[in-house]
């Protein structure tokens, strides 16, 4: 009898269609985000200054830092689910392997996170348009494209570096929680918390340290290898505590 | 005839539970098979290590001549389907057989839409609204349609009715006859896919306790029916697997061991000797305690 | 069409179907017998179960095979169904009716006379 012999790659591609016919629901659970982050873009900070007794100034103002915000946070929700073992399960009851489950979710993130590279460049234009219609008169503090070309490009580099790195984090967290039935995510969390608790007390903010490393660093591709070696880091994590898990209903 | 699935010296074991203690069976091309055992002994976790979710404790294991665990080859050639079978909840029935034809190389969607229309299954409902009965009818549709060349059906009719069982086996039958493939059936009901089967693998007590032929499952016993004390002039009390009493007869189902000479000595003694179906023999060789329920009842 | 009774194999009684089809005269000398793919399909059985029935006949001499052609009914079959079956048939009933005479005590001499009285009856010359 004829046996199909397939290619990694090709299983790699059918598996990608698949996942992104079955997470539709995330990208309508974006939107549902930043939507809610509009409350929060446009109630942020408003403040009004009294001159005398008849007139006012009243300042408000409209950021896009809670849809990048949300954006990470969505990130690393979806992250996590892609790993659960619902999605595991899912994804052998067609042709998969391990490896080919887990390269296509990597693929599908970072579809995901160009994704959102792109929506945080037209949150900037849409807000201001927003903006217009809500106030009368309104003050851009962000540069436009011909006063500084390279600001569009690079925001939206870093949009997708974190936003990978979110997914990153949501996934490797999303494995662990297959492991030691089920309850290997909060052995993590509780080792984690244990380890920033105790660098904590001898002084040093762990927490605090970790942010500033990516936050601090201002040269481009050092920022890029950073995120690119986190990100492999916590895949090849992912991979390895996962790789001989079994495809059970527990 | 070329040989499917290898299993030698196998064990599994869940740190101290040990599920199979150096299994050993070969399953040929193109054959149905019936997995067969008592609750818990681990016709599941079998199927899943051939379709290589699960993963031997030690001993070689080979299906397609490759290791199955995480063997795309395998993945690719072989199909997995019990009643669960997780689906995303939130895709309709038809995408599912549509994601069905862009992996299985020998998917015949027309086949797939006309049994559902048959079971009427409305192919744009979603997964999640299906009742169990109709779920299992679903994953059993795609696993007819699928046409793997190692098609594995855990338990596929839980939740089934009694009709909807009868027609899936026969659906089942007509397309394996139409399209040979390697076929592994696992069900509690025996006597309902006895007729399906050509060969039986029973596992019991962490073995193989037989595989042959349905045939010579039938054939390893019979029944003997008469005055107790009458047949007991021809044989021992040692080689009674099981009696039923039936007023002033009894219906002893023993070895078929027995000599040409004493089966006609028998005979003439007015003792009726019969054959017993698959079912009662399997039944018969995975009695654990000597006697049967009526006993319960003494 | 098959016995409800699981007792008896499956392939004993589609050979026991096939052997009547030929007693009736439906399958004639040298006609081609159905294919274990359609028993399989007709008696609702897996066509390996089916094939063990057709094997049997072909030890019994019933059928012959003809290479790539599938099996066909000997020329001599009916008249070797026929010799076995009354040889069968017609020895059971006379163990059954000598078992009963046994039962109602008549002994040899009494049986032969029943047996001519009953023959006369029907019409027949001894």
């Amino acid at each position: 009898m004829y046996l199909n012999e397939p290619r990694q790659l090709d299983i790699l591609k059918q598996q990608l269609r698949f996942k992104l016919n079955s997470n539709a629901s995330a990208f309508t659970i974006l939107i549902a985000f930043q939507l809610f982050a509009l409350l929060f873009s446009f109630s942020s900070s408003s403040s009004s200054h009294y001159f005398d007794e008849t007139s006012y100034i009243s300042i408000n103002a409209v950021t896009s830092t809670p849809h990048i915000t949300f954006m990470i946070a969505w990130a690393f929700f979806i992250g996590v689910r892609l790993a659960n073992q619902s999605k595991w399960n899912e994804a052998f009851s067609f042709v998969s392997t391990r490896l080919t489950h887990h390269l296509s979710n990597l693929l599908f993130m970072l579809l995901a996170s160009f994704l959102a590279g792109f929506m945080v460049i037209l949150i900037g234009p849409a807000l201001r348009l927003l903006a217009n219609l809500r106030y009368e008169e309104i003050d851009t503090l962000t540069s436009t494209i011909t006063e500084a070309p390279l600001h569009l490009p690079l925001q939206f580099i870093t949009v997708v570096c974190y936003t990978l790195l979110l997914f990153m984090i949501g996934y490797m967290m999303g494995s662990f929680s297959q492991t030691l039935n089920g309850y290997g995510g909060l052995v993590m969390i509780f080792f984690l918390s244990i380890i920033f608790f105790i660098t904590f007390i001898l002084g040093f903010q762990m927490i605090g340290a970790s942010i500033l490393f990516l936050f601090n660093e201002s040269y481009l591709p050092f920022f890029l290898i950073k995120i690119i070696g986190l990100c492999t880091i916590l895949f090849a994590i992912s991979t390895l505590v996962t790789s001989h898990l079994e495809v059970r209903k527990s | 005839m070329m040989t499917i699935i290898e299993c030698k010296n196998v064990t599994k074991s869940y740190r101290s539970k040990t599920i199979f203690n150096e299994l050993n069976f070969t399953i040929k091309e193109n054959s149905l098979t019936g997995i067969i055992g008592r609750n818990g002994v681990g016709k599941t976790t079998l199927m899943k290590m051939i379709a290589g979710f699960v993963q031997e404790s030690s001993g070689s294991f080979e299906v397609f001549s490759e290791r199955p665990f995480n063997s795309l080859k395998v993945s690719s050639n072989s199909i997995f389907v019990d009643d669960l079978m997780p689906f995303p909840q939130s895709m309709t029935m038809n995408d599912i057989l549509n994601e069905c034809r862009r992996f299985y190389f020998r998917w015949d969607h027309d086949l797939a839409l006309r049994l559902m229309n048959y079971f009427s299954l409305h192919p744009q409902l979603k997964i999640r609204v299906l009742s169990k009965g109709k779920r299992s009818t679903f994953n059993a549709i795609i696993g007819i349609s699928s046409r793997s060349p190692l098609t594995i059906f855990d338990e596929p009719t839980t939740g089934m009715d009694a009709v909807v069982r009868k027609d899936f086996y026969r659906a089942l039958l007509k397309d394996y006859i139409a399209h040979p493939r390697t076929i592994l059936l696992s069900s509690h009901h025996v006597e309902e896919i006895e007729h399906l089967l050509e060969d039986v693998l029973l596992i019991d007590n962490h073995k193989v306790l037989f595989h042959d032929s349905i045939t010579a499952l039938q054939e390893t016993f019979l029944h003997i029916t008469g005055k107790e004390q009458l047949i007991l002039k021809h044989i021992s009390r040692e080689d009674i697997i099981a009696t039923k009493e039936t007023g002033p007869y009894v219906i002893l189902t023993v070895k078929n061991q027995l000599t040409d000479d004493t089966l006609e000595a028998m005979r003439k003694d007015n003792i009726r000797i019969s054959p017993i179906s698959a079912n009662e023999a399997y039944v018969a060789l995975t009695q654990r305690t000597k006697g049967g329920i009526d006993d319960v009842f003494k | 069409m098959l016995e409800t009774d699981h007792s008896k194999p499956i392939y004993i009684q589609i050979a026991e179907w096939l052997e009547n089809e030929i007693l009736e005269g439906s399958l004639s000398a040298d006609e081609k017998v159905y294919s274990q793919y359609q028993l399989a399909e007709i008696f609702n059985v897996n066509p390996a179960t089916a094939g063990k029935g057709l094997t049997l006949l072909l030890e019994k001499e019933i059928v012959y095979k003809k290479r790539g052609l599938g099996m066909f009914v000997s020329s001599n079959g009916h008249e070797k169904l026929l010799a076995e079956r009354t040889e069968s048939i017609l020895q059971n009933q006379i163990t059954n009716l000598l078992e009963e005479a046994k039962r109602l005590q008549i002994d040899y001499p009494q049986l032969l006379k029943l047996i001519e009285k009953a023959y006369k009856q029907q019409g027949g010359n001894i």
